[in-house]
C-alpha cells in the first residue's frame, strides 16, 4: 500500500478535482455532432464519405438532474438545396445553390446499424433523393452512454466558376427521449440541434437552441478564379418549411413523431 | 410507454410509397415509369450523375436504357449523356425485349454529368438505366446520382 505524503495527497486531490471539472466541462459541451464535421470536396472513396451522428447525451433527467435519460431515437436532416437558406460570407445570398454546388441533391445513405435503435429509414424528397433518415427504437441510448450512428454522404462538387472556398451544410437533427406533440418539446423529450429558422424545431430557451450540427467542405478540386481573391464561405441551411416537412418519423406508413 | 410505438415486430414492412419516380440504386441502375398515365409526349426525367476518383481517375461515364414496357408501335426510350461541350444519346430499339440499348459514353473525365430520359410519343413506359464511371481502363469509379425531374 503506498504511503501519501502530504504533497501527494495535496497534488492527487488537485488532479481529481481538474479531472472531475474537465468531465463536467465536456459533458456540459457536448452537443451532438457530426464525427467528421470537416471534409474535402468530392473526397468520397467508393462514393462516400464515412461518417456519423455522434450522441453525446441524453435529455435532462428531473430525478438526476443531469443530462442521462435514455434517448429513444434520433433524426437527421440535410438542407435540400431548393428552399435553403444561404448566406454568403453571413450575408443572405438570394441565388440558388447551384452558384456554388453543383450536384447537391442526394446526399447521405444510412449505413445500416441495429446495434443501438433496431428500427431506421430514410427521408426522402419527392424525386426520392435521400435528404436524411431517422433511427429509433429498442430500449434506446441509455443515459450516459454516447451513440455513434453511421451514415455516409456522397461527394460534392463546388462550382468551378464560383468564389466559393467553403459550403457549410447546416443540419437539422433532434434526439428524442419521449414521444410528444410539438407542444410538449422540452429538455426532458427531446434534445434538438436544428438552426433557429422559425421552424416548430427551434426550441428557444431550450438546451440546443440554435446550436445545429454542420458538414463543412472545403474546396480542394478547381483554384479559385484569380478574380475571387481569398474566396467566400458559403453556409446552407434548412428553410422551415423544409425542418416542418422533412424532419419526422413515419413508421409502418404512419407518422409517429412528432405526434 | 410512448417509445413502444418503436417497438413492432421485426418482420414488420415498412411501407414503400410508390410514386412512380425514378428510385435510386446504389447498384448503378435505376428504375421507374414515365409518363404513367400515358398522356405527355415530353415527358423527360433528369439526373445528375457525379463520377468521382477513387479507385483510379475518371475516364468516362457509360450508360444505356432498357425499355421493360410491351412493344407499342413508334414509341421507343431514349437516354442522353451531356457534360461540358460533349454529348451522347442512345434508343432501346426494341421495347420489352429484355436487352439495353447499345451503351453510350462521354469522356469527360471525373464531376457531374447531365443525363436525360424520354420517349418519342405519348405512353407509359417502364425503363431500366445503367450508368457507371470508369477509367480509362475500364475500372469503376464512385459513381452517385441526384434526380432533378421526372415529369
Amino acid at each position: 500500500m503506498f504511503k501519501m505524503t502530504g504533497k501527494f495527497k495535496y497534488r492527487t486531490l488537485m488532479l481529481m478535482a481538474a479531472l472531475g471539472l474537465s468531465a463536467t466541462w465536456q459533458s456540459a459541451l457536448a452537443h451532438t455532432r457530426l464525427k467528421t464535421p470537416i471534409i474535402q470536396e468530392n473526397a468520397a472513396n467508393h462514393g462516400s464519405d464515412y461518417n456519423a451522428v455522434v450522441v453525446a447525451h441524453g435529455c435532462h433527467n428531473p430525478v438526476t438532474g443531469n443530462s442521462d435519460a435514455n434517448t429513444i431515437g434520433t433524426v437527421v436532416v440535410f438542407p435540400d438545396g431548393k428552399d435553403s437558406i444561404i448566406t454568403v460570407d453571413g450575408q443572405p445570398h438570394s441565388g440558388a445553390l447551384t452558384d456554388f454546388v453543383t450536384n447537391w441533391g442526394n446526399p447521405v445513405t444510412k449505413i445500416q446499424d441495429k446495434s443501438i435503435f433496431p428500427e431506421e429509414d430514410y427521408i426522402k424528397d419527392s424525386l426520392g433523393n435521400k435528404l436524411g433518415f431517422w433511427t429509433g427504437g429498442g430500449s434506446g441510448l441509455k443515459g450516459g452512454f454516447r451513440a455513434v450512428v453511421p451514415f455516409t454522404t456522397a461527394g460534392v462538387v463546388i462550382e468551378p466558376a464560383s468564389c466559393a472556398k467553403s459550403v457549410t451544410f447546416v443540419l437539422g437533427i433532434v434526439d428524442i427521449c419521449e414521444i410528444t406533440d410539438a407542444s410538449k418539446f422540452n429538455d426532458e423529450t427531446v434534445q434538438m440541434w436544428t438552426p433557429a429558422v422559425g421552424s416548430i424545431y427551434d426550441g428557444p430557451g431550450l438546451h440546443g437552441f440554435d446550436s445545429p450540427a454542420t458538414l463543412k467542405v472545403n474546396r480542394s478540386i478547381a483554384a479559385l478564379p484569380a478574380s475571387c481573391g481569398a474566396g467566400v464561405d458559403v453556409v446552407v441551411k434548412p428553410s422551415a418549411n423544409q425542418l416542418n416537412r422533412d424532419l419526422r418519423i413515419n413508421f409502418d406508413g404512419k407518422q409517429i413523431w412528432p405526434q | 410507454m410512448p417509445h413502444r410505438l418503436f417497438q413492432r415486430v421485426a418482420a414488420t414492412i415498412f411501407t414503400v410509397i410508390t410514386l412512380g419516380y425514378a428510385g435510386i440504386s446504389g447498384a448503378h441502375e435505376a428504375g421507374a415509369t414515365m409518363d404513367p398515365n400515358g398522356t405527355t409526349a415530353s415527358f423527360t426525367g433528369y439526373a445528375l450523375v457525379t463520377c468521382i476518383d477513387d479507385i483510379g481517375v475518371t475516364d468516362y461515364l457509360v450508360a444505356s436504357i432498357k425499355d421493360t414496357s410491351p412493344p407499342q408501335d413508334k414509341l421507343l426510350v431514349s437516354l442522353q449523356i451531356i457534360k461540358g461541350s460533349r454529348a451522347a444519346s442512345t434508343t432501346d430499339p426494341v421495347s420489352g425485349d429484355g436487352n439495353f440499348s447499345p451503351e453510350v459514353r462521354v469522356q469527360g473525365g471525373s464531376g457531374v454529368y447531365q443525363v436525360l430520359v424520354n420517349k418519342t410519343i405519348a405512353g407509359a413506359r417502364s425503363f431500366v438505366v445503367s450508368y457507371h464511371c470508369m477509367t480509362a481502363s475500364n475500372e469503376h469509379t464512385a459513381t452517385e446520382i441526384v434526380v432533378k425531374q421526372f415529369e
